[in-house]
Formats: C-alpha cells, structure tokens, sequence
C-alpha cells in the first residue's frame, strides 16, 4: 500500500465517522441531551483535524502512527463520556 | 485544454480551490508563502485568537436573539437562553470559555512574541496593534462579565469602578459617564451592552485588519535560532497554511467545546442590592492579578492611585518593550537580560492570580508582599542567571550550545536527577521559611536581633547550596548534552 493510499483510506474512515456521527445527534434532544450533542460534536471535529492532517504533506513525512493513536485515542475518550 | 487535464489530476477539492482562486486572485495578491518552519502551534497562536473572536461574534449574536440588556430581564433571559432553548447551556458555556480561551492565548501570544523578540524593528507598530488588541480583549472580558446581572458580576464591576474613583476628576469623571451614565443601574447595563456588542468588537475588528494588512507587508518574522541566515523552505498560505490553521483551529475549538459541554456554566444568583452586601468580591481569573496587587498592604486606602500607577507603568512598559530592547538580537538565550525579565514577569502573573484566588477580600501585609513578589522574582532571577551562566562556562569549552527550541529539554533535569531534585526542594523549603523569618523578624517592632542574624544565616546557606546544586546539575546537563 502507497503512501498516498494509507492517507486516503485513513480520510475515508473519518469521513464516514464523521457522517456516521453527525446522523446519530440528529437523533438526539437538544434540549435535555445537548451536553451529549456538545460532546459529540467534539469528537467530530478531533475527526476533522485528522482529516486535514491526512490529507496535508507539507514536510513529506509519513503519516504519524503516534498521533493518529493520539486522536483515536482522544475520539474514544469523547465517545465514553458522551455514552456516561 | 492543459488546464483541465491538471485540474483533474489535482482531485476534486484541489480544482474547486483553483477554480475561485483563479476568479479571486488570492494567491497572486494576498497571504504570501511562509517558511515551512511556520508549521508549529505557536507561529498561529495570533490566528486562534482571531478564530476565537468570531467564534464569540458567533455565539454572541445567537445569544442576542435572546438577551434583554434591563436590570429586571438581564438575568431572567440569560437563564431562559440556558434552560430553554436547544443547545443553550452549551451556546452560553462555549461563549464565555472562548472567552478565557481567547485571553490565555493572547497572553501566551504576547509572551511568545516577547521572547522571540518578532516585535523589533521594522514591526515596532504591529506589536503596539498587537497590544492595543490585548488590552482591547480584557475590556471584551470586563463589559461582558456584567451582562448577566449576577450577584457576583455586579458586585465585581461596582468595585471596579470605584477602584477608579482614585484617578484625577478630570479623568475620572468622563470615563464613569463612558461607562455607567448617571450611575443608574440601566443605565450601567446599557453601556457595558453597547461596548461589549458594538464598540469593542468593532474596534478588535478593525484592529485585526490593520494587523493583517502590516503582517502581509513585511511577512512573516524570523525568530532567529537554528534556522538563521539560511535559506527555509517555503510553502503557499493557500491552501497548505490554510489547511493547517484548519486542523489547529478545529482541534482547538474541540477542546473548547467539550469543556463546555462537560463543566458547563453555573449563574451565581440574580443581583440584588441585599445580596450584593453579603458577597464577597472577586474578578474574573484573568484580572486576579491585579486585583491583588490592589490588596498590597501598602497600596490600600490612600495609597490606591499608587496601584493604579503601578499597573498602568506596568502596561506601558509592555507596551514600550520594541522601543526599549533595540538590540538587534531575537533569539531568547542571547538576551539573558530581556529573557529572564519575561520569565519573571509570567511568573508574577501566575503567583499573584492564584494567590489572589485564594484570599478573596484579604489584604495582604507587606511582609507577605516582599516574601511573596520578591520570593518568585529571586528564585526564578536565580535559576535563570545560573542557567545563562552555565551556557556561558559551556561556550567557552568550545562545545556548541543548543538552540531556544531544544533548551526546552533543559525542563527535564528536575525527572532525571530525583534525589538532587528532592535534596532542592528541601533546600527550597528551608530558604523559603527562613526567608520569612527574616522579613517578620525585621517588620515586627522590638526586633530580636539574635533570631534574625540565625534567619539570614540559614538563609544565606541554603540559598548558597540551592545554587552550587544548581549549578553543577545545569553544566553537566549542557556539557553531557552538547557532547553526546
């Protein structure tokens, strides 16, 4: 697998997290349940970072397993406390 | 027909960008290229400020909607805003922690520019901009602490503006109009509405337009260190830059926001004249510092236009810093003067905020204020000194000295020689209370000689041993490191 395919393949399992994320606050109220809506959102937009950080090249380095582990990691941490 | 094969080989998201580009003309006219070494948090943090203002313009309009700035809706319709309508807690939360978020960054910002010295000439005048926003920020911070018309918030604000009651009438007198009219509650309300809305997100506006526009003039600044004289990479500001304040900026407000959403803003109670006499007063975090500088024994009752001189000469010297430090030189290790000042300033700022926290209402007596102040400014001045001391001693063995960036690891001594860091920190302790025996022995009245020359002795000596250990953990630390 290219360099360039592991970028793809890492943005287009965010995307999807992201969309997949987005639906399911659809769902939720925003009144009673916004704290959750707030965490959520969250969690997204750690995604989004990871996908702008994907996606850019600017030193030709490769893609960074330790802060694609720290963002998963950040994104898991956001799911627990918005499912508490 | 060449133009059409290269924007489909650039993918989808990459032409459409060409596409406006090409319409817009930015990259031709604006936002020039940047070192690549520009890539780092810091070189943005001016950019996340900027990110968290419209972030606040955002949620502050939709907060609007709501709001009714009149001593009996105030309160009212901020509570409805968080019970009632969707998402209001977390609207109003992530509104006023963009708030400190945007202060701390701007403090951060400013100290980053200070030591990396971006302010000398020919950007003498965006760091005066630059200042003027900072400034600009705290008043934002001021005017809307008011606005919710707690016990807390206007109690806050009435002693404010009492505390400038000790400024000359002439100066007095029109800054109260400015701020409070006639002195009527609905009158306060209004004003501080209007600065907080209008006036000094227009102004911070304008500012920041201002500050873009010199940016783009003399483009980035180089901060010296590794990279000096040689020539760095470029890369475009559309759309590589870009896309990195993106993913700084998205990160950031994600941090913001599930704060928000995980402590989310309790109001005090409602202002009333009678529970306003039963509280006591506190600022806001970002003005602890000087309000306890307020609190110095020696700057309370008549003495309170003193304070305000103190702090307004502390302002101006901040202000005044690129005109002051003329020296050529940018990189931090090598103004060990300017260098040290800085630390010790920041120090100050974070020992007087918690301080201040911890002891609301209560003066604090000169010798607290000479142990306290003069304490941090001596131990923060004493391991800086020792630290460009060490350099020194190393640069003339002829061993390179690392640059501002990687001293940073000099942080790590203190984890790798725990029992020296230990032996310190009893050391520490020691001077500390010795310290204190000196300053109480000498400011109560019948002094006991005897008791204090044994303070200033154990003083002296664990003060001497602190900097012999000091000392001998920094130039191994520099030598080991630069021969390695």
């Amino acid at each position: 697998m290219t360099e360039g395919d592991r970028r793809r393949n890492v943005m287009f399992v965010l995307l999807v997290f992201i969309v997949v994320l987005a639906a399911l606050s659809w769902y939720l109220n925003p009144v009673s349940q916004q704290d959750t809506i707030g965490i959520l959102l969250s969690a997204e937009l750690v995604a989004f970072s990871m996908v702008l950080y994907a996606y850019t090249r600017h030193t030709d380095n490769e893609l960074s397993e330790l802060w694609m582990l720290v963002g998963a990691s950040t994104i898991a941490v956001l799911l627990g406390l918005a499912l508490l | 027909m060449d133009e059409k094969k290269d924007e489909r080989k650039q993918g989808p998201v990459s032409s459409l960008i060409g596409y406006i580009d090409s319409r817009v003309g930015f990259t031709n006219t604006f936002l020039k290229p940047l070192p690549v070494t520009g890539l780092n948090p810091f070189a943005w943090l001016g950019a996340l400020a900027v990110l968290a203002f419209f972030a606040q313009g955002v949620t502050g309009i939709l907060m609007m909607l709501y709001y009714v700035p009149t001593p009996d809706s105030a309160y009212q319709t901020t509570t409805m805003v968080m019970t009632k309508i969707p998402m209001g807690s977390v609207l109003e939360t992530f509104h006023l922690y963009m708030a400190y978020a945007m202060i701390l960054i701007v403090f951060l910002h400013l100290m980053r520019n200070y030591f990396t010295s971006v302010g000398k000439k020919p950007r003498e005048l965006m760091w005066v901009v630059g200042f003027i926003m900072g400034v600009l920020t705290l008043a934002q911070g001021l005017t809307g602490y008011l606005l919710p018309w707690s016990v807390l918030s206007k109690a806050a604000t009435d002693v404010f503006i009492g505390t400038l009651q000790s400024l000359p009438p002439q100066l007095f007198l029109p800054v109260k109009y400015l701020l409070e009219g006639t002195g009527a509650d609905a009158q306060e309300l209004m004003h501080f509405y209007v600065f907080h809305t209008v006036v000094i997100p227009f102004s911070l506006l304008l500012l920041i337009v201002l500050k873009i526009y010199m940016y783009e003039i003399h483009g980035h600044a180089e901060t010296g260190g590794e990279n000096e004289g040689k020539t760095v990479k470029k890369v475009p500001f559309f759309w590589d830059e870009t896309w990195y304040v993106l993913m700084i900026g998205s990160a950031f407000v994600a941090v913001v926001l599930v704060l928000a959403s995980v402590f989310p803003l309790k109001l005090p109670p409602e202002y009333s004249a009678a529970a306003a006499a039963n509280v006591v007063v506190q600022p806001d975090w970002y003005f602890l510092w000087i309000y306890q500088v307020l609190k110095f024994g020696i700057f309370v009752g008549p003495n309170e236009p003193l304070a305000l001189a103190v702090i307004t000469i502390i302002f101006l010297l901040i202000l005044l810093v690129p005109f002051i430090d003329r020296n050529k030189e940018r990189v931090a290790t090598r103004r060990p003067v300017y260098t040290t000042i800085g630390a010790i300033f920041i120090a100050e700022v974070i020992v007087l905020t918690i301080w201040g926290y911890m002891t609301p209402g209560v003066n604090a007596p000169n010798s607290q204020v000479v142990e306290i102040v003069g304490g941090t400014a001596l131990i923060v001045g004493v391991v800086f000194w020792l630290y460009f001391k060490a350099r020194k001693a190393v640069t003339r063995q002829s061993i390179t000295v690392p640059s501002v960036a990687t001293s940073v690891r000099f942080l790590k001594i203190p984890f790798k020689h725990s029992r020296y860091t230990l032996l310190f920190l009893v050391l520490l302790g020691v001077a500390s209370v010795s310290l204190s025996s000196v300053v109480s022995t000498a400011t109560t009245p019948g002094i006991d000689y005897g008791w204090l020359l044994i303070s200033i002795l154990v003083f002296g000596v664990s003060l001497y041993s602190m900097l012999k250990l000091l000392k001998a953990l920094v130039i191994s630390y520099e030598a080991g490191r630069a021969l390695s």
